[in-house]
């Protein structure tokens, strides 16, 4: 557990079923705010389900949910949530600009007024887009497009941005880049982004919350990175943490229930 | 020349109120609601024709009982959409062909006589009157407002529903509208110039400002354009050469398509 701070998301006891399975089973961590915290874990391992249960898009099937202290709900408007994928139709007229400026759309009561704009603007700008304002949505690579996803949370000027695999289509340099704005960002608010990329998450993340089904939350502020990303090379490696340990790819162990799994 | 001013402005309404909803129809592929909603309109003519041969009851005309049948239509397609998924478009295929079998009973059992689908498919622009062309008017007005005002919320739906509803949009309510604003839409457009240049009228045209348009906007703009220019073609093509208009604006409305298709560089 995450001690100090302000607490944005909290959970307690929390578990979720889809049919015929347990997707995740006794979670039970918080997140102070200022953090950067990396979601790792295996496929079908539960980290998207996890996103939208802290964004009240899913219901738990038991346990207890806080994001700000409130319901999950009710705490939507101060939330950025970029996806991991958009299900669009690939020829949607739509420019860069009108992109970002959805970021907006559940502030406004009809249509956007200046500062959503600039808010939009100010977006693009943090995703070094600023010169394809207005370039088509659909010209552009897959990279592009989800730094443009990325605008378009960050448009919302959220006081909790969640990232479902941001950087998944996007070109190394830029990957850098936008790995330097999360942590930037992590001085104003509170990110929390899954990633698969291991050795950046040892550089740039304040903690990981490693997801298989159970959830255990891990500090990184007293490993070594150089260390962590080594022992990210074992087989498995044990980190400074309460009750669990993660494994190598993304694996996870939990000591609540003992359970290994790539 | 002044016989032809009624049709012209009627058909000038319908190409706007068809290039703002169309886009958003094609955008959001929903043709198929389109064609769904215009044939199932035939069931609120003939419950209207029932109302008043049957029954003597006269207060339901029978475009307003398409504009019923459109509405509660729209909100049965609605609830498909969002719980059948995948399964939509057979769904929708019992709705289309449903309504126009009640619609065939109904104005059956209404004459006591076959009725002739002509007049209904093909509509008869030439004979439309000042009162349906202020009709239209008023409906044109309200479909363009709601566009306009509502336009960057029906964006945000229509690029990604789920997103929207996580950025705070209420999507439930805008999905409402879309589907309200459709069936005015549909109805209006199939009651005056007939079911078949209804569905033609949103399709066509929005598919083909779709190949140029890098904004949903501008492709609302350009498929107005096209579809009055297509309209307005297959009216001359009536009244010069005797070719009926529905079919001849079909036609034209396809051929610009196919011009478009020729220099634009994306394909729907």
């Amino acid at each position: 557990m995450m001690e100090n701070d302000k607490t944005v998301i909290e959970m307690k006891n929390v578990c979720f079923f889809r049919p015929g399975r347990e997707v995740l089973h006794d979670v039970a961590f918080r997140v102070a705010e200022h953090s950067l915290v990396a979601v790792v874990g295996p496929n079908g391992g539960g980290k998207t389900t996890l996103l939208k249960i802290i964004m009240g898009a899913l219901a738990p099937s038991c346990g207890e949910v806080k994001v700000f202290g409130g319901k999950p709900a009710d705490a939507l408007p101060r939330i950025g949530y970029v996806p991991q994928q958009i299900n669009i139709d690939p020829r949607f007229p739509l420019t860069v600009f009108e992109a970002v400026l959805m970021g907006r759309a559940g502030k406004i009561r009809f249509r956007y007024g200046k500062a959503d704009r600039e808010a939009a603007r100010r977006a693009i700008a943090k995703v070094e887009m600023g010169d394809m304002l207005k370039a088509s949505f659909a010209a552009l690579s897959g990279g592009e497009r989800q730094r443009v996803m990325i605008a378009q949370a960050l448009a919302s000027e959220p006081d909790l941005l969640l990232l479902d695999e941001p950087l998944a289509n996007v070109d190394p340099a830029h990957t850098a880049q936008l790995y330097d704005l999360f942590r930037e960002l992590a001085e104003t608010i509170t990110v929390l982004m899954v990633s698969h990329n291991l050795a950046v998450v040892s550089d740039k993340a304040t903690h990981v919350l490693c997801v298989n089904g159970t959830v255990g939350m891990h500090r990184l502020g007293e490993v070594a990175s150089e260390t962590f990303r080594t022992s990210f090379g074992a087989t498995l490696a044990t980190l400074e943490h309460h009750n669990c340990s993660v494994a190598a790819g993304g694996g996870c162990k939990c000591a609540r229930c003992g359970e290994v799994a790539q | 020349m002044t016989e032809h001013l009624l049709p012209f402005a009627a058909l000038l309404l319908a190409a706007i109120a068809a290039g703002s909803v169309g886009s958003l129809v094609v955008v959001r592929r929903r043709t198929y609601v389109a064609g769904a909603i215009s044939h199932s309109m035939l069931a609120g003519i003939g419950l209207s024709a029932v109302l008043e041969n049957k029954c003597g009851i006269a207060a339901v005309s029978p475009f307003g009982g398409s504009v019923l049948a459109a509405l509660a239509v729209a909100f049965v397609l609605a609830g498909i959409t969002r719980k059948n998924g995948a399964r939509t478009d057979a769904a929708l295929s019992g709705v289309w062909a449903g309504g126009f079998a009640i619609g065939m009973i109904l104005l059956k059992w209404a004459t006591g006589e076959m009725v002739d689908l002509e007049e209904y498919l093909l509509g008869s622009v030439a004979e439309v009157s000042a009162a349906r062309v202020a009709q239209m008017a008023v409906f044109t007005a309200g479909i363009v407002g709601v566009s306009v005002c509502g336009f960057n919320k029906l964006l945000a739906v229509a690029f990604d529903g789920e997103l929207a509803q996580l950025r705070g949009v209420d999507v439930r309510l805008w999905e409402c509208i879309f589907y309200v604003v459709t069936a005015l839409t549909v109805a209006m457009l199939a009651y005056t110039v007939g079911i078949l240049l209804a569905i033609a009228f949103l399709a066509i045209p929005a598919v083909a400002a779709a190949r140029v348009a890098r904004r949903l906007s501008s492709q609302m703009f350009l498929a107005g354009a096209i579809a009055f220019a297509s309209a307005a073609i297959g009216y001359g093509a009536e009244t010069a050469f005797g070719i009926p208009s529905s079919a001849a604006t079909v036609l034209t409305a396809l051929a610009l398509d196919g011009v478009i298709r020729l220099f634009a560089r994306t394909s729907v």
